[in-house]
């Protein structure tokens, strides 16, 4: 595996939507590196012909269907509570598509 | 009568016996609150107006002899990554400071549908993200047994407030052990029921695959009293386990003569000497019931730290991709949506929070998927196969809980040493499996112990049996610590 480095930092805090002061990048990067090559030990188990865990539970592995019927939900003011800047019953941000 | 000494259920029989009205209940355990949790910091937010109505309410019901529920005029505290409507749940982020519950989540509603009263929203590190509550955004919580040490994490205050006496039961959240490794330091029980068997709907998600709500108590009948009402299939969940609802306090274990007990003796070797020495005397307890006790293979474990923390943290990179700060939560000024995003994230997120989610981003994505998540994935399976194959020699599994003892705030600062506090709890979130902690004595300074048990998918009962058992041994319900081993001043 190729060695974790500041370039990676940066790529993941795009990904994940994170900016971080320098301070913050310092540690993190520190950290994450550290972590990433404990993990590793990983690649020393051997995992040939064992499947992917997509179930941690073998008691229900089905889809859990309900039917399609219109049922009650919250109103809307309940969630505008918590809507920092609204318009109505509008979210209002900055733009989203550049100019 | 020295109330705080109580169980849950001795508190509910003197309500329902009129000794006590609910309200001089609830008015009891507040005043120990705000007496002692100054110094104990368990709770981020008392709900002393509300807790004073549902139980004015209560005393109305039992003059009008109306039907009291099962849990009635018991004061439960609450992990604050729970819901209660129209409360605020911070989950111990800066991020939700101000987010207030537009909906109660499935377990405090089948908590306040048997007269529950839940009286707080309780203290946890980040999201649910550590085990000490250092990572809390708020503040740290103190151990009853001696308030320079953490309490242990996540579910810090819920913890801290069963074992000082604040309340006789609280709920945590359990995804690597942060149930059972505070119980574990607190010197109380804690119970990790299987995947699916509590409903996670109002629950934070963190790692979807892994949570689990369970019980607090200091005794192991109340944690099956407070399962008879949580533990029961939720269709807002659709991971919750079509289980019937079970009996956890009625045809007590005797003996464990009927057991054979598991241990891995070879992956619990590293452990430090005197955490060794305890656990053998709580072997010594169980053979003394008249278990048989084998040697089991689990070594598959020593990569449980490294399988848990790749796929953790991936499920926590996607579950926490929801706090933007477009909808709810913080939001920074900004003067275009990615930056917004961006700013918002960065401020609101403690550290350990965007470590995990930077982690979870890495493992996941194009290029690494394959050597680190999928690989995780499938040694995850390995410990799952490998557990099936214990469970085919031996009944129950047993552990330490934590490999120490409650280390002092601030000790631990590298991040591997933290992680592996969790060595012999995480198997258990990632095998799905049911896991208790039971108190089991004092070190030198003080400072608790706790030994774990875990049995096979679905029996929860069994466990919480056992570990009434073990107790009878060990009396650890009559510990309290020193410093609240006694009533509030008024």
């Amino acid at each position: 595996m190729a060695e974790f480095d500041r370039s990676d930092l940066k790529k993941l805090e795009k990904l994940a939507k994170i900016t971080c002061t320098e301070e913050e990048e310092d540690k993190l990067f520190h950290n994450i590196k550290k972590i990433i090559l404990y993990v590793e030990q990983l690649s020393e188990v051997n995992t040939e012909n064992t499947p992917c865990c997509n179930f941690v539970t073998q008691l229900q592995i089905s889809n859990v269907f309900r039917e399609d019927e219109v049922t009650p939900s919250f109103a809307k003011e309940k969630f505008l509570e918590n809507v920092p800047d609204h318009i109505g019953d509008m979210i209002r941000t900055p733009p989203v598509i550049d100019q | 009568m020295k109330l705080f000494a109580c169980s849950a259920k001795q508190l509910h029989e003197h309500f329902i016996k009129g000794d006590f009205s609910a309200q001089q209940i609830i008015e009891y355990f507040f005043q120990r609150i705000q007496t002692f949790d100054p110094m104990l910091k368990a709770f981020l937010c008392p709900l002393y107006e509300r807790s004073l109505k549902k139980a004015q309410l209560l005393d109305q019901k039992r003059a009008q002899n109306k039907p009291l529920g099962k849990l009635a005029a018991i004061p439960i505290a609450i992990k604050d990554n729970m819901h209660i409507q129209d409360v605020i749940t911070t989950c111990g982020s800066k991020f939700l400071e101000n987010y207030k519950a537009p909906f109660s989540a499935s377990v405090t509603e089948f908590l306040e549908e048997e007269d529950a009263i839940l009286i707080g929203k309780t203290n946890l590190d980040e999201f649910a993200m550590g085990s000490s509550s250092e990572h809390s955004a708020y503040f740290p919580s103190h151990n009853p047994w001696n308030l320079e040490c953490s309490p242990g994490g996540s579910s810090s205050g819920s913890a801290v407030a069963v074992a000082a006496r604040l309340a006789p039961l609280s709920l945590g959240s359990d995804t690597g052990g942060s149930i059972r490794q505070p119980a574990s330091f607190c010197g109380i029980v804690g119970f990790k029921p299987t995947y699916g068997r509590v409903s996670r709907y109002g629950l934070v998600s963190y790692g979807s695959s892994f949570d689990q709500i369970g019980p607090f108590a200091t005794n192991a009948l109340d944690i099956g009293l407070c399962m008879e009402v949580i533990g029961k299939h939720c269709k807002n969940d659709s991971t919750s386990l079509p289980l019937p609802q079970e009996n956890y306090t009625e045809n007590l274990y005797q003996d464990l003569s009927h057991l054979t007990i598991g241990i891995p003796w070879h992956f619990i070797e590293a452990a430090p000497e005197k955490t060794l020495k305890n656990f053998k005397e709580s072997v010594q307890i169980l053979k003394d019931l008249n278990a048989k006790i084998i040697d089991i293979d689990l070594s598959v474990l020593k990569h449980s730290i490294a399988t848990y923390y790749i796929l953790a943290c991936a499920e926590a990179s996607t579950n926490l991709a929801r706090f933007d700060g477009v909808r709810y939560g913080l939001r920074q000024k900004a003067n275009d949506i990615d930056s917004l995003m961006c700013l918002s994230r960065n401020y609101g997120f403690g550290h350990e929070v965007k470590q995990r989610i930077m982690l979870g981003t890495y493992v996941l994505s194009s290029g690494y998927q394959d050597a680190y998540y999928k690989k995780a994935q499938k040694v995850r399976t390995k410990i799952i196969q490998d557990f099936e194959k214990a469970f085919a020699l031996c009944d129950v599994i047993s552990m330490p809980t934590s490999p120490t003892t409650a280390f002092k705030l601030q000790h631990i600062q590298d991040p591997i040493e933290m992680y592996l506090q969790d060595i012999f709890t995480i198997s258990a979130n990632l095998a799905g499996l049911p896991a208790i902690s039971a108190p089991c004595g004092l070190d030198e300074n003080q400072l608790p112990y706790g030994v774990q048990f875990l049995a096979p998918q679905a029996l929860d009962t069994l466990l919480v049996k056992m570990a009434h058992l073990f107790e009878t041994k060990t009396k650890s319900n009559e510990f309290i610590p020193p410093l609240f081993n006694k009533e509030s001043e008024k």
